[in-house]
């Protein structure tokens, strides 16, 4: 028995060896690469002089740790956001019996972040959609200030159409697996649809909520393109600054842009830690309903 | 079982070797790389349907575009220049400080020039565009290709009389909030307006010989700096963000949000007035103490996999046909780098042709006799990215 589980395994571990052995590959060589040179080791510059210089650099530049909070910011409101609408949006949608209204809400994950924020620019922008939709109901509304906003709007909205339907898409089979005989019980004891939703429902979906927010809230840290189309020239988000000082024309500026992305590998490197100790530990599993253990 | 393991073991296998073969297999087209800034559709046009058909013919080459930033570019060579087979650029649209950079750390294949028939035929190579680029000798590692100067952009029924000078342009900004901005200093012709700022303000000639030190560089320019800081509030959107890049304030000139555009193409105002974007009262003009000039260059990868192929494609980019093709104004309406005293006279005359545009067009941009006499001469390389890194730090940063 114990044989026959072991070769299971290792079958498994068989199958998996082509596409780990890319992946392990590639980001190693990206890792040791992003760190050699944030060092200061690059020999095709002529730098061959192993350093801490861009690092401590970095902690005394005024625009690094503007970036930072700015990102950080954006992140945290975008992320906070999503996470609610988007659960909230998980139960609408498990309650749902409509097959159309169970794909349309999909919709934003197929679409790439570059083809979303074209579609937040086209809506929002000074002269765009909403501008000539409010042209036609009689409101000239001529800066609506929305895009290139400092507070971040535009970037705001964009991640939360990408991540809303993400957080929902995770959520909703839980919701969708519960006993109907739950809900029923807890209306005849007097709960009410908010607090069902509060009490019931949401610890059992506690861990996939919870790791829902950590991809979205890291991807949000450190995305380059929602900042980079839609943000404003100041504050800059600390993605599109390690990648304007990667591409200054002084080529030697290229350390100083890997040690920020050191940084920024580094903090998602924590947070998959995290990802991963909330997805071994039976803490942040509701008690009612075990869900993974179900799929196991 | 067994048999499910080897059948999945020869899978992966052949699966492997289909990609090892798949990744190290060579080209064998006859072809030629050419790397430059994808980001204006008459350019890529004139590439496509112009220059490579021509290559083609006269040499049998084809040639292959490929739209990307000079900086992801240098990226580029940079990473591919420890491979010990070729990397994949061969020639690279490219000046000022990139050529310098690139040049500095052994990026770029050369002396070449002197192997370019054309060049020699037609080009006068002891010129300063042939020998100097943004202040630094070429040394022979790029052919001059074609010239440009910055121009400011007007729609005569809006702004008859558009600003001449800082001075003026501060009064129009002021008293007109909202409705004039330039693009970041990281673009091309966000960081030639600044330098045009600085010319007014500070003076050419005043920071020509500078050294290369951002310190000093900040304290002779410091006028100018405060200049852009004062009307910094008066810019589109308060100065809060600038356009990434001139396509964005050509469209928001287009939308009528700014009342001027600029552009390191002379010429460009035209096309875009032919092709209805703007309207047909734009005119370009030059500010009174001058506007920055300069040339672009065609240069080549130090490991280019076509070596042969890109100095047949730099030759035929500097043949007359093609160079004459390039002036004309309908299409890129690039400046010629050829010497007009060393053409034909029958080429002479296309070329007339070629850059004068009809009476419709007239006074939509200005003529080259006009903009010679307000050219201005490039800083040095260095010079122009210390510039550009003080502009960031202390207007868009607000750090002092």
């Amino acid at each position: 028995m114990t044989n026959s589980k072991n070769k299971i395994v290792l079958n498994k571990f068989i199958m998996l060896i082509p596409s780990l052995f890319i992946v392990i590959s590639i980001t190693s060589y990206v890792i040791i690469n992003t760190l050699k040179e944030s060092l200061g080791y690059i020999p095709e510059l002529f730098l061959d002089e192993i350093t801490l210089k861009y690092y401590i650099e970095l902690i005394s530049n005024k625009i690094f740790l503007s970036s930072l909070m700015y990102s950080l910011y954006i992140a945290t409101v975008s992320t906070i956001l999503s996470t609610v609408i988007g659960t909230y949006l998980g139960y609408v949608v498990s309650k749902s019996k409509g097959v159309l209204n169970n794909t349309i809400y999909r919709f934003p994950i197929l679409l790439s972040y570059i083809a979303a924020a074209a579609l937040i620019f086209n809506t929002y922008s000074d002269k765009g959609l909403l501008y000539h939709v409010f042209l036609f109901m009689g409101l000239n509304i001529s800066n609506l200030n929305i895009i290139y906003n400092s507070n971040g709007i535009a970037v705001i909205l964009l991640n939360m159409f990408k991540a809303i339907p993400f957080i929902a898409f995770s959520v909703c089979p839980i919701f969708m697996r519960t006993d109907e005989s739950y809900e029923e019980i807890a209306k005849n004891l007097g709960c009410t649809n908010l607090m069902y939703i509060i009490n019931v429902l949401l610890p059992m979906a506690k861990r996939s909520i919870i790791t829902s927010f950590l991809v979205i809230f890291n991807y949000n840290l450190f995305t380059y393109e929602g900042f980079y189309f839609l943000g404003p020239s100041n504050p800059i988000s600390i993605g599109v600054l390690a990648y304007q000082t990667y591409i200054n024309p002084d080529i030697t500026n290229r350390a100083l842009g890997m040690a920020i992305s050191m940084i920024m590998i580094v903090v998602s490197l924590i947070l998959c830690v995290i990802y991963y100790n909330v997805i071994k530990s039976n803490k942040y599993i509701g008690n009612e309903v075990n869900m993974y253990e179900d799929l196991k | 079982m067994k048999k499910a393991n080897v059948k999945m073991v020869i899978a992966i296998l052949v699966v492997l070797v289909i990609s090892v073969a798949m990744f190290f297999k060579r080209s064998e087209k006859n072809t030629v790389t050419i790397y430059g800034w994808g980001g204006d559709v008459r350019v890529n046009e004139w590439i496509d349907t112009k220059l490579s058909p021509y290559t083609k013919e006269t040499y049998g080459i084809d040639v292959v575009r490929v739209p990307m930033n000079i900086d992801e570019i240098l990226m580029k060579l940079t990473n591919e220049k420890n491979y010990s087979n070729a990397g994949s650029i061969d020639v690279i649209w490219l000046n000022g400080e990139n050529f310098y950079y690139a040049k500095q750390y052994d990026l770029l294949y050369g002396p070449f020039l002197d192997k370019i028939e054309n060049a020699n035929k037609y080009v006068d190579l002891t010129g300063p565009e042939a020998t100097v680029d943004f202040g630094y000798d070429t040394e022979g590692y790029e052919a001059p290709w074609g010239k440009a100067q910055f121009v400011f952009v007007h729609d005569k029924s809006i702004l008859p009389n558009p600003p001449k000078n800082s001075k003026e342009l501060k009064e129009f900004v002021m008293n007109n909030k909202g409705v004039f901005t330039y693009p970041e200093a990281s673009d091309f012709v966000g960081s030639a307006f600044i330098r045009t700022v600085i010319y007014d303000i500070v003076g050419y000639e005043n920071i020509k010989d500078l050294p290369a030190d951002y310190d000093t560089v900040k304290n002779v320019i410091a006028p100018a700096i405060d200049y852009l800081n004062e009307i910094k509030p008066y810019l589109w959107k308060e100065g809060t963000t600038y356009p990434k890049d001139s396509a964005q304030l050509d469209s928001l000139y287009q939308d009528g949000e700014c009342y001027i555009a600029m552009d390191y193409n002379a010429n460009k105002a035209l096309s875009k007035v032919m092709d209805k974007s703007w309207s047909s009262d734009t005119a370009t003009f030059v500010w009174e103490k001058g506007t920055p000039f300069n040339t672009h260059y065609l240069a080549i990868a130090s490991n280019a996999p076509n070596l042969e192929n890109a100095l047949k494609l730099i030759n035929a980019a500097l043949s007359p046909e093609m160079q004459i093709s390039k002036a004309e104004l309908n299409g890129w309406a690039d400046m010629p780098v050829v010497d007009y005293d060393k053409l034909k006279s029958d080429e002479q005359e296309q070329l007339n042709s070629a850059m004068t545009p009809t009476d419709e067009y007239k006074d939509t941009i200005l003529s080259y006799e006009e903009l010679s006499k307000y050219k201005q001469p490039e800083l040095k390389a260095d010079l122009v990215t210390i510039i550009e890194k003080i502009w960031e730090d202390v207007v868009l940063f607000d750090k002092q």
